[in-house]
């Protein structure tokens, strides 16, 4: 019992201590966003430095007044919302086809997915910018939102869901007149809400903290998302190390607030099916 | 038996309305990119005189042979891959350990392991490149606080990758360690009763029980870490270009670098495709060698009479 508590404690102790240690750098992003102090990063001499005199928002507030970060939030609202949205419809539908519906031809489009699936994104982006170019969506929203509405993995987490749900249920309804698309949305959905968060976070996480593809697709200014932004704002001009670090911490906050809210959802998503990169 | 062809009519056509947005986004942004990269690698199309594309077969290919930058990015790439995989896997491991605990408040210990991965790879990229600063940068100041002559870090060829390695463990370990964590508390509580029976001590029970219990867990993590690690790009684009002297050039960079600011679209083709074909290449590499395990394990039960 005696050795029980003391491990208890070792491990309430190494934990602290390496949660700290992880932790460092976002804490003192933070706690960076508040200082006043109007040192550019390079005229940094000493730990002191770093350590604010008192607290200030006004970091925070030059960063929405010297660029339109609220523009650049909406935008990004707009760009996961639609992508979220268009995800959920297209790849459920085709998962719960896949699933429930014993079409011609499923088998073969089962196995299609699940090759396609190792397709790396990296791999292609060159000819997909090609293609959006000769759509004509470039540097539109719809250059970064229908791309992504298509996901092999998605399709195959919304299978996967769907396989456990009673044919009995979707024969009742059926029986019942119910046609094939209100029997999917009025009875199949409403079963399959924690998938749908699942999928939500998920996108909605990974589309906030896109990179590659917005920079690549979207050039002028009044289209680009917070990441670009923050790029764009911490390479562009000489500004103070608390402002930059405040436009650090204001597209960080959004984001832990969405997963501090879903996390039970995020996390269920990547530990029992967690195969987004493959 | 006219009756189920007309049933089976309506169930196709159901099934393949239900496809249907799927197989449009699909095929326009997925199947037709790939068939495209496949045809453009076997030309010199330029992005600025796509009227003068010819057909090369395969002198893109050979030409990349040839390519030295190209054999210093598949080198750059092999050595991130080489160390982040394991230590990466390793850290996450342990961080499972660490937090596989029942005891009250936990959850902020999660979290904090867990923070780095939900903050985007821009924003961490940004925040360490000004801590590895040469003037001002928080790793210089701890060095010279010890006494060491501070280091050029991302400025410096030799330390460059190491200094994206460190920050990209740190930033993803916490992914790997959600996936452990559930794997170990898959692990039935008997066998480690049982072995406390036995009197086994910790290490025996870590080594006898944990790590054969996770065995397949621990391949996916390691398959995902692989996976990602390959695509190593925005930490080198943003932090240091690619250099300095090409020293932290990837392939994905390589792909990005003559596909899109070159617009060498042929050329970039030609890369995307040996770099597609490596996955492939690995995952039936993967599932040959999961069968091949399979198979033996099989026969050796059928010698030894399964034991």
């Amino acid at each position: 019992m005696r050795r029980k508590k003391i491990l208890k404690i070792v491990f309430y102790v190494v934990n602290t201590l390496v949660g700290l240690l992880f932790l460092f750098p976002l804490l003192f992003m933070f706690l960076s966003a508040f200082n006043p102090a109007r040192t550019l990063p390079t005229q940094i001499g000493s730990f002191g430095d770093f350590l604010p005199e008192y607290l200030t928002a006004s970091n925070l507030v030059s960063v929405f007044t010297r660029i339109p970060m609220l523009k650049y939030f909406g935008n990004t609202l707009l760009y996961a919302f639609g992508t979220v949205l268009g995800v959920l419809v297209v790849n459920s539908m085709a998962g719960y086809a896949l699933a429930k519906i014993n079409f011609k031809g499923n088998r073969l489009i089962y196995n299609f997915i699940v090759i396609m699936l190792i397709i790396p994104f990296e791999g292609i982006t060159l000819t997909l910018y090609l293609v959006v170019k000769t759509l004509g969506i470039l540097d539109t929203p719809f250059a970064v939102i229908l791309p992504s509405l298509f996901s092999c993995f998605y399709i195959f987490m919304f299978r996967q869901f769907f396989l456990g749900v009673p044919t009995a249920l979707i024969e009742a309804a059926e029986i019942d007149g119910s046609g094939a698309f209100s029997t999917y949305f009025r009875i199949v959905v409403p079963t399959a809400v924690p998938v749908f968060i699942t999928v939500f976070i998920l996108e909605f996480i990974g589309k906030w903290g896109d990179y590659y593809w917005p920079m690549l697709t979207l050039t002028s200014e009044t289209w680009f998302n917070v990441q670009i932004a923050i790029k764009e704002f911490s390479t562009a001009s000489p500004y103070h190390w608390g402002t930059v670090m405040a436009s650090l911490a204001v597209v960080t906050v959004p984001v832990l607030v969405v997963f501090l809210c879903l996390q039970k959802y995020y996390i269920e998503g990547i530990a029992t099916q967690g195969i987004k990169d493959m | 038996m006219k009756t189920t062809s007309v049933r089976q009519k309506c169930i196709d056509r159901t099934g393949w309305l239900f496809m249907l947005p799927a197989i449009v986004f699909g095929t326009v942004f997925l199947i037709v990119p790939i068939v495209m990269c496949f045809l453009y690698s076997f030309s010199d199309f330029y992005m600025l005189r796509p009227e003068a594309t010819q057909t090369v077969w395969f002198d893109n290919y050979v030409a990349l042979f040839r390519d030295e930058i190209f054999g210093k990015a598949i080198g750059n790439t092999l050595l991130f891959v080489v160390i982040v995989v394991p230590v990466q896997c390793a850290l996450a491991l342990g961080l499972a350990l660490l937090v596989n605990r029942k005891d009250r408040g936990y959850g902020i210990f999660k979290l904090a392991y867990f923070a780095p991965v939900i903050t985007s790879m821009t924003v961490v990229s940004l925040l360490f490149q000004l801590f590895y600063a040469r003037d001002g940068g928080v790793f210089n100041l701890l060095l010279s606080a010890i006494g060491v002559p501070a280091q050029g870090f991302l400025q410096d060829e030799s330390q460059a990758m190491f200094c994206i390695i460190f920050m990209s463990v740190w930033q993803g370990a916490g992914y790997q360690m959600i996936i452990f964590l559930a794997g170990l508390q898959g692990v039935p509580k008997e066998l480690y009763e049982a072995a406390d029976i036995d009197a086994a001590n910790a290490w025996d029970k870590f080594t006898h029980i944990t790590l054969p219990s996770i065995a397949p867990i621990s391949s996916f993590v390691f398959v995902i870490t692989l996976v990602g690690a390959f695509k190593m790009f925005t930490q080198s684009y943003i932090m240091t270009s690619g250099g300095p002297n090409d020293s932290t050039l990837t392939v994905v960079y390589y792909i990005f670098q003559k596909g899109m600011s070159e617009q060498l679209v042929g050329y970039g083709s030609a890369i995307s495709m040996l770099f597609t074909a490596a996955f492939i290449l690995a995952s039936v590499f993967k599932n040959l060698g999961a069968k091949g395990i399979g198979a033996y394990k099989k026969y050796r039960a059928s010698v030894l009479g399964g034991y």
